[in-house]
């Protein structure tokens, strides 16, 4: 059986990355219902995932989708439960995007993916200064 | 590695400077890390709509159940009047507390500590104002001698506060959001406070400005000719006040800061809509003997400006204690102004008289002013304004004995600055000038009692306390009908020590120095003009003068509404023997223009005179218009504004136009912009005086125009600016320029409502102008009212202000298709969800 220090210090595929990174974003981001920087965490929802990758640019990619991926899940939770798209309509419209509504949720779904895409790129550098793999 | 560990630096820096911008706000722009998070913007919709519900507090004594019907419309059944207010607290901030807090903080001068610094200047001029100040000395009155009410106003308060404490992130409504804001707890003040906002708004503030200006301007004999006194009879009393005020000699001074204080009034936010357009209301009741049914009959339509969310928040309010009342309240304060309950029903329009303001020219001594002979200190007051990413402003309000210097505003003192010279001139108003412990001093009492009445008797108990003008109609299931006009009209006495007269009338600005007019009370409650059980079975007010020339009172003249809507309601109230409630609503709906009817037939035997008697000929497009006014005038559409016609916009433009060209003179004395004589004096002259010298042309010399003349150059004039607004003449439908549009509080065009072309006419009884009009009507049948087809209600909004709610905008569109609700009493036939109020 491998132990936890093995298990980071190894080259993990990048699916399990990817698998650790939305888990983390969606557990994490609920926070969001009593703290209103749930948000923030996602940078190091991003670097859990980034800690298992060894490469700075698919590290960065783990964190990016993980989050959006986990922020999608929400969103269509939304739509289920609300009228979130008529909704992302009147948020466009505040913005001079009439009708365009889609801008303003790919808007959040990109800042969720940078968020944790920075957090996938730390996530990665550390992992390469820790296990000096680089 | 080193390079692994500059690398990990620059990505870790590059990631804090990355959130640090996600949480900074940039101008309107929200921070965008807490508003586009899933849990940010997002969860708004998730509020949109009512699921059943508990909602536990200590302070509860029973049980409430909250039962919302298809419109959304709330219907509480509470044991106590404590917790039947509690609920409305919490009803009317989980749907509307944006809302709320605008109406507190606007009276308040708190806007800027919200909005920024584009609000300093208006929370200067309520601060000036005092509101804050009057709302505070009438909270701790309450507190020490309503404490019935106080503590009905405290439960209010607990209930808006208890929704507050439940705002997780996910939450909080939209507007805050945006701002990046959370609300702050509501207090009894605040109700209270907005007291004085809906009072002062309705007040018509600025008429004395306007009329110590056309005294200025204008030729004594036709600032008398043109602005007659109603009140006939009247003793010869102007003429001191008039000589008092010749000794202000300088006359730039005063007109300049007339000018400042007009123009700071109008570039303030006007909470009930712009006092340059028509504000105004029709109601009126019919007795039994004028009714199918044989029971009385009510309709009741306020004229405000719109706004989304609207004024207005329906609900229907059941205690164990006595309250069983459906109508309007305004968020903020737990009351039904207009509605009805079980046994009667009330409606109210505003008094166009200019009795409430008065304005004094203070004689100032650095820290004293003058008066009755001798100085005294000025009252002062340190404010201190805060204001959201930016310095607090702090300054001085200072007062004499008959109120605040409104001219110590920025705006004048500015003036000063610049070589002006400017006076020092105070305002006195009603609204904070009565008796904390008499007649007229809070509508909160005098509300609470009126919702509960059953009777005229106990209805007019309330009364006594309503501290706005209002023409107050009133029906009654044993069959009465009533119309009140009330509220503190102030007695004058001429000088300190002078004697009440009551047809001294404070209508223009008064030497501050005890010489000039000075208040002597109100005019007793009991002698205010109403009418009970008239001979003629029907009652009614449209904002016209209050009364004729008998009564011994002054109230107003030349502010008064033109009279077209009044002489409408009364002709359809003489043209059928017996009334339905389907008439009373078509009555409210009704778009005929009675100012067309007066003035449309004269100009078009103008026109044919002109061309088949006199052979003038016009051109093409002149000759186009003028048949479609022709066809409009033959046609069963004959006077009304009807949104598919062309002839209503030619109508529209021509009679303002003819108005302006008439009154051309005004420009010469340098009082263009100025309110213009009553129409009725137009009207006459029109009728009766062709060869009046009014309708002379004042930029041709040597020759003397008369009335044809003018009314043909207007009309001219008139094809050539929609010519050159519009286009071509089937571009003149009436609806392609007159849309309803309500805007949003916060002007967001994305929460407004669509532009929607609408009938009517600002002075047909649908009194619509594009941004106001009928902000609610409400018909009733005083049968048995505890049923549920008795009265019915709309208004241009919707329950609820999430904008994706169902309830955001469904009775906007009921209302822009001219159809009402079904008020439910005793039967909600469709619940569309419970929430439920326990102890614990």
């Amino acid at each position: 059986m491998m132990g936890i220090g093995e298990f980071f210090k190894e080259e993990q595929s990048f699916l399990k990355g990817l698998l650790i990174t939305i888990l983390a974003a969606g557990l994490l981001q609920f926070l969001g219902m009593v703290w209103t920087y749930a948000w923030i965490l996602m940078v190091g929802a991003g670097f859990l995932g980034g800690f298992l990758i060894k490469k700075a640019g698919k590290g960065f990619l783990v964190g990016f989708l993980g989050v959006i991926i986990a922020w999608l899940i929400y969103f269509l939770i939304y739509w289920i439960i609300g009228p979130i798209w008529e909704f992302a309509d009147v948020l466009a419209g505040l913005f001079g995007l009439t009708g365009m509504g889609f801008v303003v949720v790919l808007l959040s779904l990109i800042l969720g993916g940078l968020l944790g895409g920075l957090g996938g790129l730390n996530g990665h550098y550390i992992a390469s200064i820790i296990f000096e793999t680089d | 590695m080193k390079g692994t560990i500059i690398k990990e630096i620059i990505v870790a820096t590059g990631t804090v400077g990355f959130i640090v911008i996600l949480t900074i706000s940039f101008g309107v722009l929200p921070a965008l890390g807490n508003f586009l998070n899933p849990f940010g913007i997002w969860t708004v919709p998730n509020n949109a709509e009512y699921h059943d519900m508990t909602i536990k507090d200590a302070c509860l004594n029973g049980t409430v159940t909250v039962y919302f019907d298809e419109y959304g419309v709330p219907h509480i059944f509470a044991t106590t009047d404590h917790d039947l207010f509690f609920a409305l607290g919490y009803l009317h901030a989980s749907n509307r507390f944006f809302e709320m807090d605008i109406f507190r903080r606007v009276p308040a001068g708190r806007m800027a500590e919200l909005l920024g610094e584009s609000w300093i200047n208006t929370d200067k001029y309520f601060r000036i104002l005092g509101f804050h100040r009057a709302a505070q000395e009438v909270v701790e009155y309450m507190r020490e001698n309503q404490t019935d009410m106080y503590n009905l106003l405290q439960a209010y308060a607990d209930g808006v506060n208890k929704y507050i404490s439940t705002l997780s992130p996910v939450k909080i409504p939209l507007e805050y959001k945006l701002l990046g804001t959370m609300p702050e707890p509501w207090s009894p003040f605040d109700t209270i406070v907005f007291k004085y906002l809906q009072s002062w708004d309705l007040s018509g503030n600025l008429a004395d400005l306007d009329f110590t200006l056309l005294q200025e301007k204008l030729p004594p004999a036709v600032f008398k000719e043109l602005y007659p006194n109603y009140t006939l009879g009247m003793e010869p009393f102007q003429e001191p006040i008039i000589q008092e005020y010749t000794t202000l000699q300088e006359e730039n001074v005063l007109v300049s800061t007339i000018k400042a204080i007009k123009a700071l009034e109008e570039t303030r936010i006007h909470i009930l809509g712009d006092l340059r357009a028509d504000l105004g209301s029709n109601n009126w009741a019919v007795n039994g003997s004028k009714s199918v049914s044989g029971n009385p009959l009510l309709a009741g339509d306020p004229h405000l400006g719109f706004q989304q969310p609207s004024l207005w928040y329906e609900v229907h309010m059941v205690s164990d204690e006595g309250y069983n009342c459906t109508g309007v309240t305004f968020p903020a304060a737990p009351v039904i102004l207009i509605g009805h309950n079980d046994h009667i029903a009330w409606s109210l329009t505003n008094v166009g008289g200019d009795s409430h303001v008065d304005f004094y020219e203070e004689m100032l001594n650095g820290t004293h002013y003058y008066f009755n002979g001798s100085w005294h200190p000025l009252k002062t007051y340190e404010e201190v304004i805060q204001v959201k990413g930016g310095p607090s402003v702090t300054f001085t309000v200072r007062e004499t004995i008959h109120g605040p210097l409104i001219t110590d505003h920025d705006l004048v003192v500015n003036l000063t600055k610049k070589g002006f010279p400017a006076c020092n001139i105070s305002l006195k108003w009603t609204g904070t000038n009565v008796d904390l412990n008499g007649n007229f001093s809070n509508e909160m009492v005098a509300l609470y009692k009126m919702n509960k009445a059953t009777n005229f008797a106990e209805f007019n108990e309330g009364l006594r306390y309503f501290g706005a003008m209002q023409n107050v109609v009133y029906a009654d299931d044993s069959g009465t009908i009533a119309m009140t006009v009330t509220g503190p009209f102030p007695i004058r006495k001429q000088g300190v020590t002078g004697v009440a007269n009551g047809r001294l009338k404070g209508n223009v600005i008064q030497n501050g120095t005890g010489v000039g007019e000075e208040w002597a009370g109100f005019i007793p409650f009991n002698e205010l003009p109403r009418e009970i059980n008239p001979s003629r079975c029907w009652v009614s007010s449209a904002n016209q003068p209050s009364i004729n020339g008998s009564y011994p009172y002054y109230i107003g003249e030349n502010t008064f509404d033109r009279g077209y809507r009044a002489r409408r309601i009364n002709s359809l109230l003489q043209s059928k023997a017996k009334f339905t409630i389907d008439d009373f609503k078509t009555f409210q709906l009704d778009i005929y223009d009675f100012s067309a009817s007066q003035f449309l037939p004269i100009l078009l035997d103008v026109w044919n005179y002109s061309v088949n008697v006199q052979g003038k000929t016009y051109d093409p497009l002149v000759a186009d218009a003028m048949n479609e006014l022709f066809k409009w005038n033959q046609s069963d559409q004959r006077y009304l504004f009807n949104k598919s016609w062309i002839a209503p916009t030619i109508y529209d433009q021509w009679i303002r136009t003819f108005e302006q060209d008439t009154w051309d003179e005004f420009s010469a004395w340098g009082a263009s912009g100025l309110r213009l004589p009553p129409v009725g004096i137009l009207e006459n002259l029109t009728k009766f005086q062709p060869d009046s010298r009014w309708f002379d042309d004042n930029s041709t010399a040597g020759t003397i125009e008369g009335r044809n003349y003018t009314m043909l150059k207007s009309f001219n004039e008139t094809v050539a600016y929609l010519q050159a607004n519009y286009g071509s003449i089937e571009n003149w439908v009436w609806g392609n320029h007159h849309q309803i549009y309500v805007e949003h509080l916060m002007g967001m065009e994305a929460l407004s409502s669509p532009r929607i072309p609408i009938d009517g006419r600002s002075g047909t009884l649908n009194n619509q102008w594009e941004t106001g009009g009928p902000s609610m009507r409400l018909v009733i049948d005083l049968g048995d009212a505890s049923t549920s087809d008795r009265s019915y209600l709309i208004y241009p909004g919707g329950e609820n202000s999430n904008p994706v709610s169902s309830h955001y905008w469904d009775l906007f569109y009921l209302y822009v298709a001219n159809q009402y609700h079904n008020v439910y009493r005793s039967t909600i036939p469709i619940v569309e969800a419970t929430w439920t109020f326990v102890k614990g």
